[in-house]
């Protein structure tokens, strides 16, 4: 790694250094990137309009879905394990004790764990960005529908990281952070729609008038992507069967990724704070 | 540089350290012994500002510990007794990274690594991956960590254990040198024989409290411990063995005819040893030398304690 490379983590914080110059792992993500852009640029092969008849269908819209489903997987399940398995690997490892007396502060521990994990996370997806960004010229969705999607990806990916890193910070062993990072992605969720169905169930309107009212499944990724892909597919149907939906507070996606971010805040800062106090007095 | 008034830990209904007091000089390497459970390691902690006191004081060159944790860890030490290192790391980068932590400049890095390597008798395994070191070696680079920042202040928890013959003569070869370079060291250790060879005054705790603690002459002398003295002689055997079984403040004398050796146990402070030593060649005892292993540690250990922990 070049001397000016180090310098400049050097200078913004010896924590990412550590993290990006020395713990090497580039070759793997490196290698990751090259499969999974071969992946993709067959993907969109597959998909190319084989006529100008054909061209005229919503392949862009269609393919960006692809992506985006990908993407999101790979936000959701990869950044909320590898933040949750950031600190608690230092405590597991005991190298802990050696950064709580090393002079590093414990902001700028959080700090360089979350940075970490996000560009982990950049680099994932790195391959695939050039291909989303091919979408609008295949018809079917805008490049302001791209960037939408994106930037809610954004927003996620720090709403995870931030609550992976709230779990690496409260428990001590890696299979308890990752146990607990897998309840916190079923229930942020499907908790929410088992808690509308428990309420629904108990009101007697539900019963007569076959009319479900949404609570808090309005707060769910998976409502609020449904959301997203509605807005630029076909219009999305929110009726099934006998049954009607109604919201009891209904939010755009836009709305419902502000309160991810406000939620992600939330969560970073809770976690600076509990670390600085663990780091003040707890014994790993 | 180090001092310690009515210090107390508990651990819910357990107390770990019971009122102890403590004061450690500039430059000295103060020995601090106990069974195991019997708060030494807890003690450590609350001194390295890992674990808050129950009560009490605790200060580190006039820094209250818990006021300012932050202050001391800047003129501290501590080596913990178990440690976890980031075995994928180069030692050189190790150390790198850690001297960053410190904030110590990027362009001094180099050079103080290199010093810190060499007194660490590192060099050679510069630019082997940490994970590929023996435990001694790993002992040593954990060492040479805590060194980094040039701390006032060593704190060092059980430095030697596990290491082997050698490694322990290299760690303690090691201590010696940096009291030399004028660091107060903090050791605890189980090997008595070790500490009583460097350091300078000892502590003795048991249950979480602090039985006896001085210089090693003054506990030696309070305790009534005998000193184990060691004499060779050119010839005249007879004449010494008489002149010693004359004395009766000397007891346990065993000889060796082929090598004209005596070790016997002696009660008797620093002028009295002169006046033996005097006596004996006076009275035409060719002295080849004439050794002083002190007051054992081990026996003032066994006499102070009882076996009970915190």
């Amino acid at each position: 790694m070049p001397e000016t490379f180090r310098k400049i983590y050097d200078a913004l914080s010896p924590a990412l250094m550590f993290e990006f110059v020395y713990r090497r792992n580039h070759a793997a993500l490196v290698s990751y990137s090259i499969s999974v852009l071969a992946v993709c640029a067959c993907l969109l092969f597959g998909q190319w309009p084989a006529s100008e008849e054909a061209a005229g269908r919503h392949y862009g819209s269609i393919f960006f879905g692809m992506i985006l489903i990908y993407m999101i997987l790979v936000v959701t399940v990869i950044s909320t394990a590898h933040a949750s398995l950031s600190i608690a690997g230092e405590k597991e490892k005991k190298t802990l004790t050696l950064l709580r007396l090393s002079g590093l502060t414990p902001a700028e521990i959080i700090f360089s764990k979350a940075a970490v994990s996000l560009c982990f996370i950049v680099f994932l997806l790195l391959p695939t960005l050039p291909l989303a960004l091919v979408c609008p010229f295949l018809g079917g969705i805008s490049f302001s529908g791209v960037s939408q999607g994106l930037s809610i990806l954004a927003v996620m990916t720090v709403f995870f990281v931030s609550g992976g890193l709230l779990i690496s910070i409260l428990f001590k062993k890696n299979y308890t952070c990752i146990s607990f990072a897998a309840a916190f992605l079923i229930f942020i969720h499907f908790g929410f729609f088992v808690l509308d169905d428990l309420i629904n169930y108990r009101l007697e309107t539900y019963n007569y008038s076959r009319v479900e009212t949404r609570y808090f499944s309005i707060f769910s990724p998976v409502e609020m992507w449904g959301k997203f892909f509605s807005s630029i597919r076909e219009p999305f149907s929110y009726h099934r069967g006998s049954y009607r939906r109604d919201y009891f507070l209904d939010l755009s996606c836009g709305e419902s990724a502000a309160i991810y971010s406000a939620a992600a805040a939330v969560m970073f800062f809770s976690s600076v704070k509990i670390f600085e106090r663990y780091l003040k007095w707890r014994e790993d | 540089m180090i001092e310690i008034k009515n210090l107390y830990k508990y651990y819910g209904s357990l107390m770990a350290v019971n009122n102890l007091n403590l004061s450690i000089e500039k430059g000295e390497i103060f020995g601090f012994i106990g069974p195991n459970g019997a708060g030494k390691s807890t003690t450590i902690k609350i001194l390295s500002t890992l674990l808050n006191p129950s009560a009490g004081l605790c200060k580190i060159n006039g820094i209250n510990v818990v006021d300012d944790p932050y202050s001391v860890r800047r003129i501290l030490g501590y080596m913990p007794d178990l440690f976890g290192l980031y075995e994928e790391l180069k030692v050189c980068e190790y150390l790198d990274f850690f001297a960053a932590c410190h904030k110590i400049p990027y362009r001094d890095r180099a050079a103080i690594i290199n010093d810190i390597l060499e007194l660490t008798d590192l060099t050679i395994k510069k630019d082997s991956p940490v994970g590929g070191l023996s435990r001694g070696m790993k002992q040593r680079l954990c060492l040479a960590k805590t060194l980094i920042h040039d701390p006032l202040v060593l704190v060092l928890d059980e430095p030697a254990s596990g290491l082997d013959p050698r490694g322990r003569v290299e760690m303690r070869m090691l201590l010696n040198e940096l009291r030399k370079m004028g660091k107060t060291i903090f050791v605890s250790s189980h090997i008595l024989t070790e500490l009583a060879d460097f350091c300078t005054s000892v502590g003795i705790i048991e249950g979480g409290r602090l039985v006896v603690s001085g210089r090693i002459e003054d506990v030696v002398k309070s305790q009534g411990v005998s000193r184990h003295i060691k004499i060779k002689v050119l010839d005249n055997l007879e004449l010494c063995e008489n002149i010693l079984k004359s004395m009766p403040e000397i007891s346990n004398i065993e000889s060796a005819v082929l090598e004209k050796l005596f070790t016997f146990e002696m009660r008797a402070d620093d002028q009295a040893l002169a006046d033996l030593l005097r006596h004996m060649i006076t009275s035409g005892v060719p002295v080849v030398s004439f050794y002083d292993k002190g007051g054992n540690l081990e026996d003032i250990f066994m006499k102070v304690t009882k076996g009970q922990v915190s």
